[in-house]
């Protein structure tokens, strides 16, 4: 009986430890905050945004969890945007600070063809250069660009 | 009619002009994302695929969608329009693509699915027959990855500039679009100068890529190089073949300096000379630049908009710019003056303080003083014409002098001997 006891008390020490330290651990982490996990956006420049104390970050960006190549960047302050736009794709990231990481998280970054036309000017509203199809052949027209087309010509954009 | 009356009767034209410029149908937008889904090929694939129709306008219409390409016969869609009102910001839109057993040709094949906006009013049953309308429409492509037969890869660069003497990175990603597995591939980039001379090379490591995976190569250089445009050839050696792919980028930002603004030979109330010194940063040549100068008094009005001619600047080189400022009517006094240096899309300002005087006009820049008076001693614009001037009408009076002196002691002579 008194073995039988001695094991729970053993079981039940070790449990506590473990809660403590998850606790522990959970307190000191870097909470991230946006993008949310598994977010999929058409904004190519995500402002990566975490909370914890001031100082000094470093953020991981990379196309595999396993974070084998990753886009480094440290960073005096709680969030970061990359000065370019991103590629299309699904990424994962993290932030760590003083041998402290966060949890990793997802984020799809996904083109978008979005055309907009008024009277006879097509306008590329998309985060993407497009293929424009017209009558007279095809042209590309980058990002935020227009071109003046026939009022009654018909016109269709895909991505390049 | 009361001017009151009168009010009332322009406001409600107004109004409505507005309501009518709100409700007139004309604007049209319509969008997919993503704009593009990949798969690779497998034998007999089935999968449900989804994007999304987008009505960023808040637009009501109706959307046809159809499918082109050389895979559309193994694409169904879920139906065939999509019903939009204003309130809905978009609707997901779903197909189902069934590949077949065998794709002969290696590469990409493509299914198109076409979503047409259609004008507003128009219904599925008015598609029937032959109709004239101006259409817009967005594609959302279906890209299958059919693999080459043994290795086969393809390459992507991507570069993270930087600054003079910081790093530059660059990823140069492997994709193994071939049915067997790359062993050893290896890169190697020759950056290339403005004249495509070769000033470094590169070697990476080795990595091996399984079929239908991509590989990813970091390559770090310093870039201890002028700022400018360079270039990055990669050459992939994997397994006895070769793949190539090259890509320009940018060390630093293009940026010409202004090193200095003198005015030599000034004199009040004449046209004032400012030569402008500057130096091209940048290791290509820069084309059309010209200097914008604006002078303000202590009041803040504006007394002078100047500029100069334009110029091309040859890489990493210095120029001079000359701006004309005609200084009639102008007081002596201090003044603010901006410099703004235009270029490739570009400006670069200085803020100067001008101090003119009657035969001196120096400029002070903040952070740069440049002093430009003009010599004691030096002879100022027209004085070679005034000296000899004046020694000629010196000599006339002298002359006039004598004359007068010698006629009046005549006449002296003259009343005494009467």
């Amino acid at each position: 009986m008194a073995d039988k006891i001695r094991a729970w008390g053993a079981a039940g020490s070790a449990a506590a430890a473990v809660l403590l330290l998850y606790l522990i651990l959970g307190f000191f982490a870097i909470p991230l905050i946006s993008p949310a996990d598994g977010l999929y956006t058409t904004n190519r420049k995500p402002e990566f945004v975490w909370g914890g104390m001031q100082g000094e970050f470093v953020l991981f960006l990379d196309d595999s969890p396993d974070f084998e190549t990753p886009l480094v960047r440290k960073v005096s302050g709680n969030s970061y945007r990359f000065d370019k736009p991103l590629d299309f794709g699904t990424y994962y990231w993290k932030v760590e600070s003083s041998g402290i990481s966060s949890a990793v998280r997802k984020l799809t970054i996904g083109s978008s063809v979005v055309l907009s036309r008024e009277k006879n000017i097509v306008r590329n509203e998309g985060n993407t250069e497009v293929l424009l199809h017209r009558m007279t052949g095809a042209v590309v027209l980058g990002i935020g660009s227009s071109v003046e087309i026939e009022e009654e010509e018909n016109v269709t954009a895909e991505q390049v | 009619m009361s001017r009151q009356s009168r009010f009332k009767w322009v406001v409600c034209m107004m109004a409505c002009v507005i309501v009518l410029a709100l409700f007139s149908p004309g604007a049209e937008a319509i969008g997919v994302t993503p704009g593009r889904t990949t798969l690779d090929f497998e034998p007999g694939l089935e999968r449900s695929v989804t994007f999304t129709i987008v009505n960023n306008e808040h637009l009501e219409f109706n959307a046809l969608v159809y499918v082109e390409g050389d895979l559309k016969d193994h694409v169904t869609l879920e139906k065939n329009i999509v019903e939009f009102r204003e309130t809905d910001n978009s609707k997901p839109f779903t197909y189902r693509v069934k590949l077949p057993e065998k794709i002969e040709k290696p590469g990409d094949h493509w299914a198109k699915i076409v979503v047409m906006q259609l004008p507003p009013g128009m219904e599925s049953e008015k598609l029937e027959g032959q109709f004239v309308i101006a259409t817009t429409a967005v594609i959302h492509q279906l890209r299958v990855k059919v693999p080459y037969p043994g290795k086969y890869a393809d390459i992507g660069l991507e570069i993270q500039e930087a600054e003079p003497n910081e790093t530059v990175t660059f990823f140069v990603k492997v994709y193994n679009l071939g049915k067997e597995k790359i062993y050893k591939a290896h890169a190697t980039i020759d950056i290339l100068g403005p004249t495509n001379e070769r000033i470094y090379t590169l070697e990476s490591e080795d990595i091996s890529i399984e079929p239908k995976k991509t590989g990813e190569i970091i390559i770090p250089w310093k870039a201890d190089v002028h700022p400018g445009v360079y270039q990055a050839v990669v050459t992939l050696n994997y397994d006895g073949k070769v793949a190539s792919t090259r890509k320009n980028f940018g060390v630093g930002t293009l940026r010409i300096e202004v090193l200095g603004v003198k005015v030599r030979n000034f004199v009040l109330g004449q046209v004032a000379k400012f030569e402008i010194e500057i130096r091209n940063l940048w290791n290509q040549r820069v084309e059309d630049v010209y200097a914008e100068m604006e002078i303000t008094n202590q009041n803040g009005d504006r007394v002078a908009n100047f500029k100069s001619a334009s110029s091309d600047i040859e890489p990493l080189q210095r120029a001079t710019l000359y701006a004309y400022w005609d200084t009639e009517g102008v007081e002596r006094g201090t003044y603010d003056a901006k410099l703004v240096l235009h270029y490739a899309d570009k400006t670069t300002t200085k803020l100067l303080k001008a101090y003119v005087e009657l035969e001196s006009l120096e400029t002070e820049i903040i952070g740069v003083t440049a002093r430009a008076v003009r010599k004691k001693g030096e002879p100022g614009p027209g004085t070679n014409m005034l000296v000899p001037l004046v020694l000629i009408l010196v000599f006339i009076n002298i002359g006039w002098f004598f004359y007068f002196r010698r006629r009046g002691k005549s006449m002296q002579t003259r009343f005494i001997s009467q």
